[in-house]
């Protein structure tokens, strides 16, 4: 607790400190009501429908009463974060591209999205609503340098939690990660205190371990494809996954106050698949 | 000196009937005829080391025995022509090799030809051979070892370690080269690189896999090498540190960390970069546990370079762990902002560190002025150039 004080006067001195006036959306951790993103599939379609009753959430074991349930009413804070690393050239840029042209169309007018492009460097446009302006600086791209894959996806989160709505993280990543500064463990932890579900988005490359992690802890999915020319299908398809997930709210009772909560997502009296994060830290 | 080289291009095809037609007037590479003395050296000639250009895409079009192929026989059939080429040709035509070589590998990489790019460099290094081992071409191939072991260790990752391991027993008193060494075991030891699977690292890499503890001892062995042999070589004593900090061995590493710092405030050779890489390394070593001092370590970062990424990923990541959701994205902010138009970061000694792309450009800025002084006749070429200290 020391720590943490010292750490946010300090903070304060780097200009970095909270700006009270300023407030953030209600989609955080570590606030009193919790909010999980939750995924349910019968077989491999998306079930919709469902109302507070037919969910269970225990928190650290503990049943709790849910607050609200809501489904494909709240507008979407969407970061696309693109490796555009020297191996993405060519005919894999243009795919990427189209991909993420293609991701963008199929937002509404509510939605906002952010363009990540990262390689070992970050490039950010928005949070905006402006397609155009997110299409423009995707046609600018161009494929160069090493890659900071950890580093891009801390920033995503980051820029996820900052907008305003549920808060959406693509990642595509062709390759290893090189030139990070954060570890898995630092990445991890960001991801865990998030509430933005992350789904990543590979092609051909070994799998990643990383990123295998990073969408489980944030209750999205990897997806590893085949070809670059899937790529905006895939992306797409993310969207319209994410747009047919629950928001559960529930008000945490009965369970210690600090530290990692463990959360486990059940519909009752139904065989579903469900996908939620696997906990949260409060 | 392309009048030189026009001369050895025509004597060269009397003895190559294939290329009569190459005589003429200075070919296209793409239309030379792959395996042949004289297509070599033409596409050699039209090459202008550092770019990529025809001439590397008409050497990748070449296998690996259309190379060797076109040289065998070197130096004697270079050396046939000692009425117009002579020694200083000689060793001319093996620099622009190297270089040509050297360039494809660089061409080659960031397409994921790896093992291509890896081959290149074993080309490269073979032209090395035809010359006499004397200052001079000791001083060339000194530095093109540190020049190729870093594009490995930097780019690639793989590939590296024969390549180095022949460069030190040919120069075992190089602390350059101990220190590249070092640095690629250090790189082999990263748990991204450890994850590449056994069959995949088979296509690039001939070295044996080696656990990430065994590289991690090996890359220790090369850093306390290079600091017996000179003491002032504080980015041996980071890198060590940094080794130490991966083998658990805290106390250590934070000493030799703390060293190097030192070394940069007592003037002992130590600069901004290494000053700057061991307080962000400082920093992870007290990371888990110690937040505040690992925030005073990436402060300290952050004020020797106010405009690089990485302090502000550290200190964000450990704003975002304490809850601080705006001061968190506040700091990252300079990273990424808002309305950016071109992916290039301000400059980060850590990428460099990682990459070694400055360096690498000293070091082929240093072969270059060798190749110059070649050119030039001049008999000073194998003087100690700026980007190696010996």
């Amino acid at each position: 607790m020391r720590d943490a004080a010292c750490i946010l006067i300090a903070a304060v001195a780097l200009g970095a400190g909270a700006d009270h006036a300023e407030q953030l959306p209600t989609f955080r951790s570590g606030a009193e009501a919790v909010r999980v993103d939750v995924l349910v599939i019968d077989g491999s379609r998306p079930v919709a429908g469902l109302q507070s009753g037919d969910f269970e959430v225990r928190d650290d074991g503990i049943v709790q009463r849910i607050d609200s349930v809501s489904y494909e009413s709240l507008p979407i804070s969407l970061v696309v974060a693109l490796d555009v690393s020297a191996s993405v050239r060519g005919d894999r840029l243009a795919s990427l591209v189209e991909a993420g042209e293609g991701l963008v169309d199929a937002l509404k007018p509510v939605d906002q999205v952010t363009l990540l492009a990262f390689n070992h460097a970050m490039l950010r446009v928005g949070p905006t609503s402006d397609a155009a302006w997110i299409r423009a600086a995707l046609r600018s791209l161009r494929g160069s340098g090493a890659t900071s894959l950890r580093d891009a996806v801390h920033a995503a989160v980051v820029a996820a939690e900052s907008g305003v709505g549920r808060p959406l993280v693509v990642v595509f990543s062709d390759g290893e990660d090189t030139t990070s500064w954060l570890d898995d463990a630092d990445t991890l932890d960001t991801i865990r205190r998030s509430e933005a579900v992350v789904y990543a988005v590979t092609v051909g490359a070994q799998s990643s371990p990383f990123l295998k992690d990073a969408t489980r802890e944030a209750g999205g999915s990897l997806l590893e494809i085949g070809s670059h020319r899937d790529l905006k299908a895939t992306f797409v398809r993310v969207l319209e996954e994410f747009k047919r997930r629950y928001v559960v709210g529930f008000t945490p009772a009965g369970v210690p106050g600090a530290g990692w909560h463990r959360l486990d997502v059940r519909i009752k009296g139904r065989r579903c698949t469900v996908k939620a994060r696997p906990g949260y830290f409060r | 000196m392309v009048g030189v080289c026009l001369l050895v291009l025509l004597a060269v095809s009397r003895h190559e009937s294939a290329d009569r037609q190459a005589q003429a007037r200075p070919p296209s590479p793409a239309s030379l005829t792959p395996g042949t003395l004289v297509s070599y050296l033409a596409i050699i000639e039209q090459h202008r080391p550092g770019e990529t250009d025809e001439a590397l895409a008409a050497i990748a079009r070449w296998t690996r025995s259309d190379v060797e192929r076109a040289a065998a026989g070197l130096p004697g059939r270079l050396a046939a022509l000692g009425a117009t080429s002579g020694r200083a040709s000689v060793r001319r035509f093996a620099y622009m090799a190297v270089l040509l070589h050297t360039d494809a590998a660089r061409a080659m990489a960031p397409a994921g030809t790896v093992a291509e790019a890896v081959a290149q460099l074993e080309i490269a290094e073979s032209r090395l051979a035809i010359t006499r081992q004397d200052p001079e071409s000791d001083q060339f191939a000194r530095t093109w070892y540190l020049l190729a072991g870093g594009f490995l260790t930097g780019a690639t990752q793989l590939g590296g370690e024969s390549l180095l391991e022949r460069a030190v027993k040919r120069f075992p008193d190089s602390a350059d080269l101990l220190l590249a060494s070092g640095a690629l075991q250090e790189v082999l030891a990263g748990e991204e690189v450890q994850r590449i699977s056994p069959r995949s690292a088979s296509q690039v890499d001939a070295a044996p896999r080696r656990t990430r503890g065994d590289r991690l001892n090996r890359a220790a062995d090369f850093f306390r090498r290079a600091l017996a042999l000179d003491p002032t070589i504080t980015e041996a004593r980071v890198r060590l540190g940094h080794v130490l900090l991966e083998q658990g061995r805290a106390d250590q590493a934070r000493t030799e960390l703390e060293r190097a710092v030192a070394a940069a405030a007592g003037g002992e050779g130590a600069n901004r970069f290494e000053c700057y890489i061991s307080q962000l390394f400082l920093g992870r070593l007290h990371q888990r546990g110690r937040s505040v001092e690992a925030w005073k370590c990436y402060e300290a970062a952050l004020a020797i370079e106010p405009e690089a990424q990485t302090p502000r990923l550290a200190l964000s990541q450990l704003l975002h762990a304490q809850g601080d959701r705006d001061g968190t994205a506040r700091l990252l902010e300079p990273v990424a902002p808002a309305d950016g138009s071109a992916l290039e970061g301000p400059p980060d000694p850590w990428i460099e560190y990682r990459l070694g792309t400055g360096r690498l450009s000293l070091l082929r800025q240093e072969l270059m002025a060798i190749l110059e002084r070649v050119e030039g006749g001049d008999p000073g070429a194998g003087r100690a150039g700026t980007a190696t200290r010996r």
